[in-house]
């Protein structure tokens, strides 16, 4: 009887640990699909109109993790899911120094308004990125965010002419 | 040398001439001038000939060495006008020598390993030209050698779907394009087809880091080294 007590509340214990991990992982932080990295997200992400979608979960999950690792300055996770022909040919270096400042803001909203499927494997995003800097002032900026699928995986891709002229 | 042997001449006619007439005052004089201006080509001569020497002992210095392998300060001078009538390279002399030594090693690799065809295995390049053919060979095998990962072919051919259109001239592609609109994959050329292109544009962004690799490990081999 004694045994069987123990027994329901060592079960009981597991259940509880087990729920309270899986709240604290789907509540403070998103998980990669690809390489496993974990970020915190407090940011958010709006589609201007309800006419936009996302071709698939698996790029909003990479474009997410992106901004937020980019945001938080975190230089080599966010080379990794930068394109891998990026990767090869833009030496680490040079990418860091153009990477310099990443991280200095605060990343607070990021606003889709289109997204074009211009291929079945390219994605083109446009977007305003909605920051607070270090004096605390707020800002946007606007950009078109390129997304490649290669492998079955989603990766970010630079288009710098002045920058990277090889890779545009 | 004719200048000397007309002057060798006058000199000694004049010479004579004195001796026969001494009192022939003119002749003095003129042996005199004749004598200063021998004195003078000898002096000047001497002077060009040992600046010959000296220029032709530079030639012959040695800036580099590697086993059976020597770069002489002449060769680099022709090694660095080829480069400066052929190229819009310009650069300074320690690197125009370490230039000139990987042309070399990487010569002396493509004909050891018989990369320009069996028949060039003996052959000795004879100038600049020549040398950078070769050199060139080696380069071509060193990137043919190296490994790319398939996601970095496959990622660049879809990135960039406006550049492996099968026919781009088509007005409805045209439009397609303009509009940034959707392709299909049927409109693109299949990757088999594109995949040494894609690879050469990859690895010619990494050309300098490669070179510079594959002229450390032939340096190594060779126990090549630059002289200071």
């Amino acid at each position: 009887m004694k045994l069987a007590y123990m027994n329901n509340l060592t079960f009981k214990g597991l259940l509880a640990l087990a729920l309270l991990g899986m709240l604290l992982s789907s509540g403070c932080a998103l998980k990669d699909p690809g390489t496993g990295t974990d970020f915190a997200k407090d940011f958010e992400v709006v589609l201007a109109s309800e006419e936009i979608s996302w071709p698939g979960s698996d790029l909003k999950k990479r474009f997410e993790q992106y901004w937020g690792l980019r945001f938080q300055g975190q230089i080599e996770e966010i080379r990794a899911i930068e394109a891998p022909y990026l990767q090869e040919m833009i030496p680490f270096g040079q990418y860091r120094n153009y990477m310099r400042g990443a991280g200095r803001n605060t990343l607070k909203k990021i606003e889709v308004f289109d997204i074009v499927q211009r291929s079945e494997n390219f994605v083109e995003i446009s977007l305003n990125l909605h920051f607070e800097k270090e004096s605390g002032e707020e800002t946007t900026s606007g950009r078109r965010d390129r997304w490649v699928r290669a492998q079955d995986e989603w990766f970010h891709v630079i288009r710098d002419p002045l920058i990277f002229p090889a890779t545009s | 040398m004719i200048s000397w042997i007309f002057f060798s001449y006058i000199f000694i006619y004049s010479i004579n001439k004195v001796e026969n007439s001494k009192s022939d005052f003119m002749l003095k004089i003129f042996s005199n001038v004749a004598f200063c201006l021998l004195l003078f080509l000898l002096i000047w001569q001497t002077a060009a000939l040992s600046a010959w020497a000296s220029q032709e002992a530079e030639d012959k210095e040695l800036v580099a060495s590697a086993q059976d392998l020597e770069l002489t300060r002449d060769e680099v001078r022709e090694i660095r006008s080829f480069l400066e009538e052929n190229t819009p390279f310009r650069t300074s002399q320690e690197e125009y020598i370490k230039y000139a030594l990987q042309m070399k090693l990487f010569a002396r690799e493509a004909l050891q390993q018989g990369l320009a065809g069996e028949e060039w295995s003996e052959h000795e390049p004879r100038n600049p030209k020549e040398l950078y053919i070769f050199s060139d060979v080696y380069l071509e095998h060193i990137l043919e050698q190296q490994k790319l990962d398939e996601a970095v072919i496959e990622s660049y051919y879809h990135a960039f779907p406006e550049r492996f259109l099968k026919d781009e001239d088509d007005p409805e592609v045209q439009e397609r394009l303009d509009e940034r609109g959707y392709i299909p994959d049927e409109w693109l050329k299949p990757l088999e087809e594109v995949r040494s292109e894609i690879r050469n544009r990859v690895l010619r962004s990494r050309l300098q880091e490669i070179r510079e690799q594959a002229f450390q490990d032939l340096k190594k081999k060779y126990e090549a080294r630059i002289h200071e």
